[in-house]
């Protein structure tokens, strides 16, 4: 029958014709968009500063510096065996550092650059100074001038530890530049989580920084006289306190809060913390711990007035006990000791204010400053920078374990002593730590960059000091 | 002179205008057509024609008749006297060997297998079904050589991995195409991570009961036709169809019995606890579930009596030192009371029949698997049909059809404190996780896992869940629609030339719901808040084919075939859905009852069309010479720059029938040499960078914030840096082979050797994160894969009522990946920042990674002062997951209406990492750990100076914390390199033993034929392996391998089925 034959090549011919068309614009995604505007970048950048601020980078500071200990699966291991291998940082350096806030950082200062937008700029450099900061604190080489540069150095050299510590300061100068322009319109807003777009603020977070990494050099270079001028020019009330509200659903929840939950009953509060501060009748410590038998717990999801391991945390970026902390050291190393104990006083009941020790604990307060943060009780100037350092590392708990670590790295307080297990290929003096050894996916995708900074260092190993807190 | 020709002449005219045509068709033993056999009159062999594609024929011959002959390599040759009839149909029978018997080579053609160049493999749809697996492709294990099958676990509907001739891709699937009546099927298979629960490969969807037959092809010269999807190999499946004649019913019902085959080897000496400190001196101590604490390195359990105190997680009360409770003894549960019998029932019916122009298939079957875990099942219902119609002499058309629902409940497993296995293993000897009931009837009373005030009742109070706990309120259901069909049609040009049309669909909907009921422990502390998601996956495939086949033999010395056609092949698949947390009631699994909730949404869709054409050459039935040729155009490619060609050749000489050797020890021989390449394209949208939504995270213990969050949406540049100069990678492969037929066809040989590289991987590279993006997609990389595959059969015994058969294959082959792009070291395929399956530059495929003791230069374990191994700070391979050899051997004896059936499964080698032993060491619940505990030991290894290490230590100093023993000071789990261990395995697989019922007894019942079968699973298997069943992978059907972090265990099944045939 003829006219089978016909509907049978008018339909393959058809098939045909139809099939062979193109196929090149079905291959972009229509899920994901190619470019965004400035303001939905910024929020996530200022989301993983804050929360790197809270999450592994600071368990692991504060493992170390014994306010956490572990005490079951890897957190013990950290604790008891100072395990911290190539790949305990992987996650942090790979999504939470390079590929998390420096990247953003990075395409807010391109796009905000290409777009006029300074105050874009602005924030993002002060955010990238300040994960510099964390990263070369913790790893002392690392790559810097030519990180983030895609395709153009794919596999980024390393900067010597100076040179970054002299880079995050500049970058936070640029940043005061930036911030310092004209507003224009399309700025950033409501997308601002910390500041809500307010730039002379953003500036005061810019000096308070320069002063915590100009800290960092007290070993190296004489900062004292740098840092008040900071100090000066950053919050001069807490009230101006730059801080990051988290939420309480779980997919915006504290770091600390969801570790709490997620990996319950593996770290606890350090007994000797917890001890300590109840011997010393530290009026923050019921905002710090509970006692559950013979555990201190940090979490405690029923338990609101643990006031920074709850989901809802308000969490301050740089806190202006911090800040007073560095005016308390500056004022005494520069022999102005009455300046140092007003500063360190603001400091500590900055420090009750922030978690909520209200007026009703005003006289435990009293007795706490005149037992323990009171220099004239100290002989020397040593003994009363471990006053100082000492009073960080009451206050600084849990938001700003990387100052803690760092303070114990340049100045040697408080002292502490290392667990008996301590020692492995990872540490073989078995001291508490001195840094990390590089993460395993920088380690087997820039092996030449790696060994070369490796071998600037003499080593990477937990008890090898990179350059800015050696001797 | 001119009157003699023109006599002549007129003569020929006169004698061909008493000619007539006879036609039919040729079909072998299957009733499926034989194409290319030589049909002819008996002392006219150069007046022959070659049967078409369709096995037709059609031949001129006197009007007297004749002697018609059909021969056919590798078939008992037939000669029907023609008298005068004008149709005649033959079935031809196999000879006895397997040298001719048909395969399906590429896009429905059926070819003789002796006339191919290259290897090719039937497997026998019999040995599918008895097999007695839910899942096809593990119905394949041991059954053909070159092919290699590893599940994920015996969960039911679980996936399995399927490699022929090993991995070649990094990046992309490995897996081979699955190919049903011509129509490539999604065989994909997602959601198989560290954690989660055990899904499924989409081939589960198949029903074994459907397949009529089916070819594997392996490599690029025989894969050649299909494409690009067909670079990992192709599994050709023929489902059934209409055969002519009155309905005939088939009916089969089978119960099968499963229970788990091996569990690791637990200790029942010492109770939970651990050191304790108490007045300066450390001590054993039982630590209850009231601590939280995960530590089984407590008191000996013969040492500890009940106290008869209220205590919530134990009727008897706390656990004390003997002598100070009240005399009732403590004692260890043995935690494999956990499993239940699983069971599965599986009927199928099915009803075929039809006429010379219209046939017809229907077929319906019904699985149900309940798993050996309670509330574990899947159930899968197909129906099918097959029509063809021959609506003229000249077109023929065809539709079949499968509807097929699957799904079930699937119980969490791996690296998740709600995984069954990692909380049955972790938990203590000493807590009774079914309060007194074991099994089923624990899962079903809420006392076992539930505490009076509401909280969870497990050896930690919550933090591990109870297994029954999961079981109930951890729900995972999914549940797919299907629908796989095609139409076409064939129009006969001429009887040497056809032309096809077929559209192919296969169409899912993959609907899921998960979730994870609210989890308190005691004390009021919140475990889990709760959580629900609902998924809807789709895939859409079509598939459009114009076929042109031609069918020519210029005379009985030549016989050429060839094959054109174009393809056009698009794939759509999406996912959508909702993720919500914080469950405001419990127990309710609704997106509803989540306060907090985030939506998401992806889409990927590739193209590609292709023409090709495959050219056949045959010479008197001994050389055989293919040429195929394909280009391909693809959407994932760079725009412009999509195109890419590719060809294989093969040829084969059957050298004993140019020599004439057909003597009494050497019967036939075939050499086979071949060459071939197939391109690969690029995973979809890896051209360009984009933005996705926005994600905070990099701690690897925690959860990360998502967008939207903070009442505010957000994105962040991709850290994968797209590329627009990618180019098609390519594999060519060099394939060697003999098959022969010795002692008068009692013994056949079929060796292959294969060499295939691997070039221009496309690659998603790992790039340093510093650079701002942690991956690159690119062309980089050179994976060698070379192998040796040999098929054994031999006739042992051949009486007239007694016959054995044995029958083995045997396969070795060796993936190394000897270049990666410039500095790159290492790519991760799958596992755990700290012990994961990698390729390695100068490694096996898929080398097992991870952290180990430090080596003195003399290669020796180095030891410490303190006496003990030392911790290597750097990482690197420990282990080779590929095994070294694996063979199936395969006795038949068959006894009158008996036959019997025995599987042996080799394994030789092959490394597997046991994360669940290092982990069950580490909470000292594992055997070896109860055994170790109290012994020292002098560590094998040499001191810092190289001088012997003879310093005994303890390896559980009891005056020190826990934490300082030798299963803890490594760390959670120890190191990768101490719980690496030989996966070798040897298995009996299968057991078969069946009865047909005789003929006298069942014709009264108007019964043609009836069949009873018992079959056995994994009834007995041999391995050091100290885990589970070695034959598992924590990370199912994807290409890291070699990895078990509390997989769900394996099972051995009983069977029992019936068939029969009205």
């Amino acid at each position: 029958m003829k006219i089978y034959k016909k509907i049978f090549f008018s339909v393959l011919a058809l098939s045909f014709v139809l099939h062979s068309c193109d196929l090149e614009d079905s291959n972009i995604d229509p899920s994901r968009p190619l470019n965004v505007e400035l303001s939905l970048i910024l929020p996530t950048a200022i989301g993983q500063s804050a929360f790197n601020q809270m999450a592994l980078p600071a368990r692991q500071p504060g493992i170390v510096m014994q306010h956490f200990a572990g005490i079951d699966a890897q957190q013990l291991g950290y604790s008891e065996n100072y395990l911290y291998e190539e790949n305990t940082f992987n996650n942090y350096w790979n999504g939470g550092a390079y590929g998390g806030v420096l990247k953003d950082a990075r395409d807010l200062i391109q796009q905000g650059t290409e777009e006029g937008q300074p105050y874009y700029v602005g924030i993002a450099k002060v955010l990238m100074a300040e994960e510099f900061g964390r990263l070369t604190s913790s790893f002392g080489d690392i790559p810097f001038s030519d990180a983030l540069k895609g395709t153009e150095s794919i596999k980024p050299v390393f900067d010597k530890q100076e040179d970054v510590y002299d880079g995050v300061l500049r970058i936070l100068d640029e940043a005061i530049i930036e911030l310092s322009k004209p507003a224009v319109a399309g700025g950033p807003a409501s997308d601002d989580l910390i500041f809500g777009g307010n730039a002379t603020k953003w500036i005061k977070l810019a000096h308070g920084l320069k002063a915590r990494y100009l800290m960092h050099l007290t070993k190296r270079r004489s900062v004292y006289a740098q840092v008040l001028t900071e100090v000066n020019a950053s919050f001069v009330s807490q009230a101006e306190e730059p801080a990051f509200q988290w939420q309480s659903a779980i997919t915006a929840a504290n770091p600390l809060a969801k570790f709490g939950l997620e990996r319950s009953n593996t770290l606890k509060i350090d007994s000797r913390f917890g001890q300590a501060m109840t011997n010393r009748a530290d009026p923050r410590r019921s905002r710090y711990f509970v006692l559950q038998g013979s555990q201190y717990d940090f979490h405690n999801s029923s338990n609101t007035r643990l006031i920074w391991a709850q989901n809802n945390s308000k969490i301050p970026f740089l806190s202006f006990a911090e800040l007073k902390l560095y005016e308390a050291e500056a004022r005494l190393m520069t022999n102005d000791e009455p300046g140092a104990q007003t500063a360190l006083n603001a400091a500590v009941d900055a420090s009750m204010a922030q978690i909520g020790v209200g007026a009703s604990e005003a006289a435990e307060v009293v007795t706490y400053k005149a037992t323990y943060s009171n220099l004239a009780l100290a002989a020397t100037q040593q003994d009363k920078l471990r006053v100082v350092i000492g009073e960080a590392y009451y206050a600084l708990y849990a938001h700003q374990e990387q100052t803690v670590w760092t303070n114990y790295r340049r100045t040697g307080y408080p002292a502490l002593t290392p667990p008996a297990t301590g020692s492995s290929g990872l540490n073989p003096s078995g001291v508490v730590p001195r840094r990390w050894v590089y993460p395993g996916g920088e380690k087997t995708t820039n092996s030449v960059n790696v060994d070369a900074a490796i071998a600037n260092q003499g080593g990477e190993l937990l008890d090898k000091d990179t350059w800015a807190f050696g001797n | 002179m001119l009157l003699t020709i023109v006599l002549i002449v007129f003569a020929s005219f006169y004698a061909r205008a008493q000619d007539r045509t006879v036609s039919g068709k040729v079909t072998d033993e299957l009733g499926l057509p034989l194409p290319q056999v030589s049909v002819f009159l008996k002392g006219a062999t150069a007046s022959g024609v070659p049967s078409d594609a369709n096995g037709d024929y059609r031949l001129s011959i006197p009007q007297s008749g004749g002697v018609l002959v059909f021969r056919f390599l590798g078939y008992v040759t037939k000669e029907v006297t023609i008298g005068a009839q004008n149709r005649i149909d033959v079935q031809l029978a196999p000879a006895v060997t397997d040298i001719g018997e048909v395969v399906i080579t590429a896009v429905g053609i059926e070819t003789n297998k002796a006339t191919l160049g290259y290897s090719i493999q039937n497997v026998n749809p019999d040995d599918l079904l008895a097999a007695k697996e839910t899942n096809l492709v593990n119905a394949l294990s041991a059954k053909v050589a070159g092919v290699s099958v590893v599940s994920s676990s015996g969960s039911p509907g679980a996936s399995a991995n399927i490699r022929i001739r090993g991995n070649t891709s990094i990046g992309g699937n490995n897996s081979p195409l699955f190919v049903v009546d011509g129509v490539p099927i999604d065989n994909s298979s997602s959601g198989n991570g560290t954690q989660g629960v055990d899904n499924s490969n989409r081939a589960v969807d198949i029903n074994p009961n459907d397949i009529a037959a089916m070819t594997v092809l392996k490599g690029p010269a025989a894969t050649a036709l299909y494409g690009i999807r067909a670079a990992n190999g192709a599994i050709i499946i023929t489902t059934k169809s209409g055969e002519i004649g009155t309905p005939r019913i088939k009916f089969s019902t089978s119960v099968t019995v499963d229970q788990i085959n091996k569990f690791p080897e637990l200790q029942s000496e010492w109770a939970q606890g651990a050191t304790v400190r108490r007045a300066g001196v450390y001590g054993l101590e039982w630590r209850g579930p009231d601590t939280f604490e995960g530590n089984s390195w407590g008191p000996k359990i013969s040492d500890l009596e009940f106290d008869g105190s209220d205590y919530a997680f134990d009727k008897g009360g706390r656990l004390v030192p003997r002598g100070t409770g009240n005399g009732v003894p403590a004692r260890a549960y043995d935690q494999a009371d956990f499993f239940r019998n699983g069971y599965t029932v599986d009927n199928n019916i099915s009803i075929d029949g039809g006429t010379e122009n219209i046939k017809y298939f229907f077929s319906g079957g019904n699985l149900y698997q309940q798993g050996v875990v309670p509330n574990a099942d899947f159930e899968r219902t197909t129906f099918r049909m097959n029509l063809n119609m021959k609506l003229d002499e000249k077109l023929s058309v065809g539709a079949s059809g499968s509807y097929i629902n699957s799904g079930g409940n699937r119980i969490q497993r791996g690296s998740n404190v709600s995984g069954v296995m990692l909380g049955l293993l972790r938990n203590t000897p000493t807590f009774d996780i079914g309060n007194g009931k074991q099994g089923q009837d624990a899962a079903d009373d809420p006392d076992s896992y539930i505490l009076p005030d509401g909280s969870q009742r497990s050896y930690r109070a919550g933090i591990y869940d109870n297994p029954y706990w999961v079981t109930n309120k951890n729900p995972f259901n999914d549940d797919v629609n299907r629908i796989i069909g095609n139409v076409n049609a064939t129009y006969e040009l001429a009887d040497w030339m056809s032309i096809m049309y077929k559209v192919g669909l296969d169409q899912f909907t993959d609907e899921r719901l998960y979730a994870f009921d609210i989890n308190k422990s005691f004390n009021g502390a919140v475990r889990n808040i709760g959580s629900v998601s609902q998924e809807t996956r789709t895939s859409s495939n079509v598939n459009h084919d114009i076929i042109m086949n031609l069918n020519k033999s210029f005379d009985e010395d030549w016989k050429t075939s060839g094959t054109f056609g174009f393809n056009y092949y698009k794939r759509l698949f999406t996912t959508k859905g909702a993720s919500g947390s914080t469950l405001a009631a419990p127990n309710y699994y609704n997106i509803a009852n989540a306060t907090d909730v985030n939506a998401f949404e992806s889409i990927s869709e590739r193209r590609l069309s292709g023409l090709y054409g495959n050219i056949n050459i045959g010479w008197r039935d001994q050389l055989f010479l293919n040429y195929s040729g394909r280009n391909d155009w693809s959407s994932t490619l760079p725009a412009g720059d999509n195109s890419f060609f590719y060809q294989a050749i093969s040829l084969g000489w059957a050298f004993t029938e140019s020599f004439d050797l057909n003597n009494s020890w050497l019967s036939y021989s075939k050499l086979r040499a071949s060459w071939g390449e197939v391109g690969n394209d690029a995973p979809v949208y890896a051209t360009t960078s984009y933005f996705n939504s926005a994600g905070n995270g990099g701690d690897g213990f925690i959860g990360g914030t998502s967008f939207p969050a903070f009442g505010l949406n957000a994105f962040e540049r991709s850290t994968q840096l797209g590329n627009n100069k990618l180019r098609p990678e390519s594999t060519a492969t060099l394939e060697l082979g003999i098959e022969a037929e010795l002692f008068m066809g009692n013994v056949t040989l079929d060796v292959t050797y294969y060499n295939a590289e691997t070039v221009d991987q496309i690659v998603s590279v790992q790039v340093p994160a510093s650079s701002g993006y942690t991956s690159l997609v690119q062309n980089a990389g050179l994976i060698s894969n070379e192998g040796w595959e040999i098929e054994v059969g031999f006739k042992v015994l051949n009486k007239s009522d007694f016959t054995w058969n044995i029958d083995a294959n045997f396969t070795k082959s060796e993936t190394i990946v000897k270049e990666l792009a410039e500095g790159i070291e290492s790519i991760t395929l799958a596992g755990f920042t700290s012990t994961s399956s990698r390729v390695v530059v100068g490694q096996p495929y898929g080398a097992i990674y991870g952290n180990g003791l430090l080596k003195h230069d003399n290669g020796q374990m180095l030891i410490g002062a303190n006496g003990y191994p030392i911790l290597d700070p750097n990482e690197g391979v420990y282990g080779d997951p590929n095994p070294d050899w694996i063979a199936g051997v395969r006795n038949t004896w068959s006894y009158k209406n008996f036959s019997l059936s025995a599987l042996i499964d080799i394994r030789q080698g092959g490394d597997v990492w046991c994360g669940t032993c290092g982990i069950i060491d580490y909470f000292g619940t594992s055997k070896l750990s109860g055994d170790l505990r109290d012994q020292t030991v002098v560590f094998d290894g040499v001191l810092a100076d190289g001088t012997a290490n003879t310093k005994e230590v303890p390896y559980y100093d009891t005056s020190l914390p826990t934490s300082a023993n030798y299963f803890q000071r490594y760390g959670f789990g120890g190191t990768t390199e101490q719980s690496v261990y030989d996966g070798s395995w040897v298995r009996l697989r299968e057991l078969t033993l069946g009865y047909n019922l005789p003929q006298n007894l069942i014709n009264s019942l108007k019964i043609t034929n009836a069949r009873v079968q018992l079959t056995g699973r994994n009834l007995w298997l041999n391995t050091d392996y100290p885990g589970v069943d070695p034959e598992t992978n924590l990370t199912g059907a994807s290409n890291g391998i070699g990895l078990d972090y509390f997989n769900m265990p394996n099972t051995r099944s009983y069977a029992l089925t019936i068939s029969i045939t009205f």
